[in-house]
């Protein structure tokens, strides 16, 4: 990113939603319950998802509409798309950041 | 087994019109969806309570609460977080409910899957922080959250300015708007848009503000490429020809940006029609792949197609084609005569042309030209799901590749869990550049169940070794 980027951010307009505590990876993230899970992670800095199985190049959600898969991330040990799933609390999300990851950019 | 005279596959503008319409002639209604809500990506539900007043959307908002209600008042089974992954004629659906697999049965089928969208790849596309103009109008409207900023918005059609104004009015900062287009395409199609002075007024309403805001907006540009480590940083903005090719050597600038929203035209969703057996003709001014059906958006005994997914028409048509397929179905299994259909129909097919003569109006300027896909650069990822690049694709063909199963089975190209939705537009254009085929020629991927992917246990089903039909001995 950009040195004076603004991150992803709720529209002022609406009423805030409530924040619950998740686990990402083991740490602890305050995320908007209800919220898609893909999206609320945006808003936490988190855009990387998971790396592409063969190259290893860092990949985060697309479509934003259960089409692409590129936004699968486990929930409580479960293969779910993020982008579908709604942020619970106490949910448990991890990350397949290290399977065959290598220091590729994709371009 | 659950059982219904009709499944509806999509909660849409069709398929929630469609569900409300068989419910008022008795028949026993479910409709299948993937989302939280029904709604559909152009009404999708938001995902919490959000001020419907003067904001991006606002409109589609009420619309898409409008309906809703009616349907969840119509009686239909509302079978929402339900993912179906195979459908058979039957007629039978497989899916995947939040409480593990399901089967329902019926005796007729309405498609209203709507559609995908097209993404012809550059590099940098499979980078975090890239999302499709498709999932930007989400965003924005569903979950009321804006991209990182600067963000810059590009492809073809009307999404490009609704994202960008709608990025603006949330608050956030759009770096600059990529448009495909001339301003004279935009001029020559107004003939065609005159049918709605409303969506034009919107329309013109979001150049105003792109204007007032001085955002810049590229005509007959393209991102050549999307720079960028772990996440956006900058894109190279480049013109391009009529055909869409980038012009060689013209002048190319970089500007900074923290997250980019792109897309390239909306695709009828088609596999489960293509599962079901319906044939299909290539019609890019259509969005491409469409299936053949009747006006009443009949495809086959108790089969019908309605909305989008039998060819991008638009919110309003596929409201109204989401009727007929409703009436259609209510007179094949008996519930209405024909003189009752004939007369209810009569008065839809009028209204149906109009919206469908401003759909096309929007579809055709979003039609795919060749020189997009053309120039995708060798080192390109193609296929996002396998990592496949252009060069892959290019070497399969020199070595006899004539048709994307081909493709598919040499190269892995669509083969990925997206089972090649993302990708299936820019493969079969390299496949029929570099031969000299036509799209026709060069097909389309065979649909391959599951369509979603789904754990192994539920393909395997419910059975256990034992189960196993072994063929006798040979006698000794």
């Amino acid at each position: 990113m950009t040195q004076d980027a603004a991150g992803w951010r709720a529209d002022p307009a609406h009423p805030a939603v409530p924040c619950v505590a998740v686990t990402l990876d083991g740490q602890t993230l305050h995320l908007p319950e209800g919220q898609s899970l893909a999206v609320a992670l945006a808003m936490a800095g988190q855009l990387e998802l998971r790396r592409s199985p063969t190259a290893g190049t860092p990949r985060g959600m697309f479509c934003l509409m259960g089409s692409c898969q590129e936004c699968l991330v486990h929930v409580d040990g479960n293969a779910v798309l993020s982008c579908l799933e709604p942020v619970r609390a106490g949910m448990s999300v991890e990350r397949d950041l290290l399977h065959r990851a290598r220091d590729g950019a994709s371009a | 087994m659950s059982r219904y005279d009709v499944i509806i596959l999509g909660g849409g503008p069709a398929g929630m019109r469609a569900a409300i319409t068989a419910r008022q002639h008795g028949l026993d209604v479910a409709v299948i969806d993937e989302g939280q809500r029904p709604g559909g990506q152009i009404y999708r539900a938001p995902s919490r309570d959000l001020q419907p007043h003067e904001r991006a959307g606002a409109t589609d908002l009420a619309q898409g609460e409008r309906l809703r209600a009616a349907v969840a008042e119509s009686g239909a089974h509302l079978l929402t977080r339900h993912r179906a992954w195979a459908a058979a004629p039957g007629i039978r659906v497989d899916c995947i409910a939040p409480d593990g697999p399901i089967s329902l049965e019926a005796d007729a089928l309405i498609l209203a899957t709507g559609t995908i969208e097209r993404v012809i790849p550059m590099p940098g596309l499979t980078l975090p922080g890239v999302i499709g103009l498709a999932a930007a109008t989400i965003l924005l409207k569903a979950h009321a959250v804006v991209p990182g900023g600067p963000t810059v918005v590009a492809g073809v059609g009307p999404l490009l300015y609704a994202v960008a104004a709608g990025i603006g009015k949330a608050g956030g900062r759009v770096a600059a708007v990529v448009d495909l287009l001339a301003p004279s395409e935009w001029a020559g199609a107004l003939l065609g848009l005159i049918s709605r002075p409303d969506l034009l007024a919107r329309g013109a309403g979001w150049m105003a503000g792109l204007r007032r805001a001085g955002v810049p907006i590229h005509h007959r540009a393209t991102l050549a490429a999307i720079h960028g480590g772990r996440g956006v940083e900058a894109v190279e903005i480049a013109p391009v020809a009529a055909d869409w090719s980038m012009i060689p050597g013209g002048p190319q600038s970089r500007i900074a940006a923290a997250s980019v929203a792109v897309g390239h035209g909306l695709v009828p969703a088609t596999e489960f029609a293509r599962l079901m057996g319906v044939a299909h003709r290539y019609d890019a001014a259509r969005g491409g792949w469409v299936p053949e059906v009747s006006e009443d958006g009949r495809a086959g005994e108790n089969l019908y197609i309605a909305g989008d997914c039998a060819g991008v028409s638009g919110a309003a048509a596929a409201e109204l084609a989401g009727s007929l397929a409703g009436l259609g179905v209510a007179r094949d299994l008996g519930r209405i005569s024909d003189d009752t259909y004939e007369k209810l129909t009569a008065r839809l097919r009028p209204s149906l042309r109009r919206a469908q003569r401003f759909g096309w109006t929007i579809s055709a300027m979003m039609a795919l030209r060749p020189g997009l896909a053309c120039g995708i650069a060798p080192k390109t990822i193609v296929c996002r799901c396998e990592d496949i690049s252009r060069q892959a694709i290019d070497n399969a063909v020199a070595g006899g590749v004539r048709h994307v199963n081909q493709l598919k089975s040499t190269t892995r190209c669509g083969m990925g869990p997206c089972q090649g939705r993302s990708c299936a537009d820019a493969a079969a254009e390299i496949v029929a550049a570099n031969t000299g085929l036509s799209r026709e020629a060069v097909g389309i991927w065979t649909p391959r169940v599951p369509l979603r992917p789904i754990p192994l246990e539920i393909a395997l089903g419910d059975f256990t070794y034992a189960d196993i039909p072994w063929p006798p001995m040979l006698p000794a």
